[in-house]
């Protein structure tokens, strides 16, 4: 009975066009979930529709992705018309010589320790002190991938098989790693990724601190230590043998709120720097609300919300842009 | 496809805040078209199917700012029909009618309600503010009135239903 009560208010926000996006994906889910939830829906939808006579759009869908990809069509029109010219081969093959030259001479003229690295486990536990202070005992037969930009644009490391943790943490550059389908990306920590022998399961322990496990298809799990979870690749699928405890995520609202104040909350809440490019960006007003997203996320909402931009700076981020699409 | 699962589902989200079918679907397809683009700075850590619900929800709301920025400006009566303006065929006059006269034998306050959120197009919060009411209880009033409404109307609802499904 509360479940229907449930459902009618959040139908009802929904059609009214007040609900947030986490209870329209709730709604869309539920709706999925039968044919029977998918028609009560619609008959609620159909009173709204005629009641107030505005028609839910019922969109081409191929069309509108065909409209997307038209700028890719026309590159590969482009690809296309060189096989019918003997003189663009020609080009291409001088452009393909001069990039081979110049990769060779960029291969040559590297400074020593910039290249890929792996280390490999074999019979015994292996430790590795990375550039950036981390520890990692890489468990027998497991191998772990750094490539060259690590700690510079990047920390994340690509992990086959099992190993332990010891991060330090920086909050501009969190440290990742990717389990291959899944990422363990560490909140200031110490934790422990132990994989099966056909690397289909994965067990994340978190010894200290906190960890953020995700996955591509929309995964997303806080661990908190002494937090244990069991990620099932195949099924894509987190498992939590033990009871969750997370903190209080930190939550903002904004309601028409200028982007000098969003800045200012937003450095508190989450102890960084955020500049502007041109001041007057910060008169641009925001609509929207956080709740638990990293710093990351809540760059990219806020500056993709104005049409705007952003780049790590070493102090925190600064917003590019001149003005802001209201 | 991310795509084709999730265009549709977004496009109406996005409809159900700026009520423009064609704003709606230009910000659904403009929030790919700038994942794509973008798809190499974006660290997107979270669920992207939160991503994008988000990102559509934010940009809705701007575009309502935007629209209410350009009415206060351009003529109000322009604004109001391109609001309104329905190339859809009207419903059936009975349908309407028994709708009508189902939202008439609604609970006092149900009824004010749904009116105030349906005819003025009223927020819940100016709803709220209105009658000197909570968000909540706007909500939960919203709901009540859907759910009395449906249960009154669903063999006719039905019925049109069955029609719908011949045509798409």
């Amino acid at each position: 009975m509360k479940d229907t009560e449930y459902i009618d208010e959040l139908i009802g926000k929904y059609l009214a066009g007040e609900a947030s996006p986490d209870e329209a994906i709730a709604l869309d889910d539920w709706k999925n979930q039968s044919k029977g939830n998918l028609e009560y829906f619609e008959q609620c939808l159909r009173i709204f529709e005629i009641s107030s006579g505005q028609k839910f759009p019922r969109s081409n869908v191929n069309q509108a992705w065909k409209k997307l990809n038209l700028e890719n069509k026309q590159q590969e029109t482009k690809v296309v018309s060189f096989n019918n010219n003997r003189w663009y081969w020609r080009i291409a093959a001088s452009l393909v010589l001069l990039v081979g030259l110049t990769a060779a001479l960029v291969y040559l003229l590297r400074s020593p320790g910039t290249e890929n690295l792996a280390y490999e486990a074999d019979n015994t536990t292996k430790q590795v002190a990375l550039t950036d202070q981390s520890n990692i005992n890489i468990a027998p037969h497991s191998r772990l991938e750094v490539d060259q930009n690590f700690g510079h644009t990047h920390r994340t490391v690509k992990l086959k098989g099992s190993a332990y943790f010891d991060v330090t943490h920086d909050d501009k550059l969190p440290f990742t790693v990717d389990a291959g389908k899944v990422y363990v990306k560490d909140i200031g920590t110490k934790f422990n990724i132990s994989s099966s022998a056909n690397n289909d399961t994965l067990v994340i322990t978190v010894d200290e601190g906190t960890v953020l496990l995700f996955d591509s298809l929309g995964t997303s799990l806080t661990l908190n230590a002494p937090q244990e979870a069991i990620y099932v690749k195949s099924l894509a699928q987190v498992i939590t043998p033990t009871k969750e405890t997370s903190p209080v995520p930190l939550h903002f609202d904004f309601e028409s709120t200028s982007l000098n104040d969003v800045i200012n909350q937003v450095e508190t809440g989450y102890k960084v720097n955020i500049g502007l490019e041109n001041p007057a960006l910060g008169r641009c007003l925001i609509t929207t609300s956080f709740t638990g997203q990293d710093i990351e996320t809540v760059m990219t909402v806020i500056t993709e919300t104005l049409g705007l931009t952003y780049v790590r700076t070493p102090e925190g981020y600064l917003i590019k842009g001149q003005q802001c699409n209201q | 496809m991310l795509f084709k699962q999730y265009y549709q589902p977004l496009v109406n989200y996005c409809f159900t805040i700026v009520k423009d079918r064609d704003d709606a679907e230009d910000i659904v397809q403009q929030t790919f078209a700038s994942i794509w683009q973008k798809k190499e700075e974006l660290d997107i850590q979270t669920s992207v199917k939160s991503y994008l619900y988000r990102a559509v929800h934010n940009a809705g709301l701007n575009k309502i700012k935007q629209n209410k920025v350009r009415a206060s400006y351009a003529s109000d009566a322009q604004y109001t029909m391109r609001m309104h303006t329905s190339h859809e065929p009207s419903e059936p006059d009975e349908l309407k009618e028994k709708i009508s006269a189902a939202i008439d034998q609604l609970p006092e306050q149900c009824g004010k309600i749904f009116r105030m959120s349906r005819f003025e197009e009223m927020k819940y919060q100016e709803i709220a503010d209105t009658l000197g009411l909570s968000v909540k209880t706007v909500e939960n009033q919203m709901g009540k009135a859907l759910k009395i409404l449906r249960e009154t109307l669903k063999d006719h609802l039905a019925i049109v239903l069955i029609f719908l499904n011949e045509i798409y």
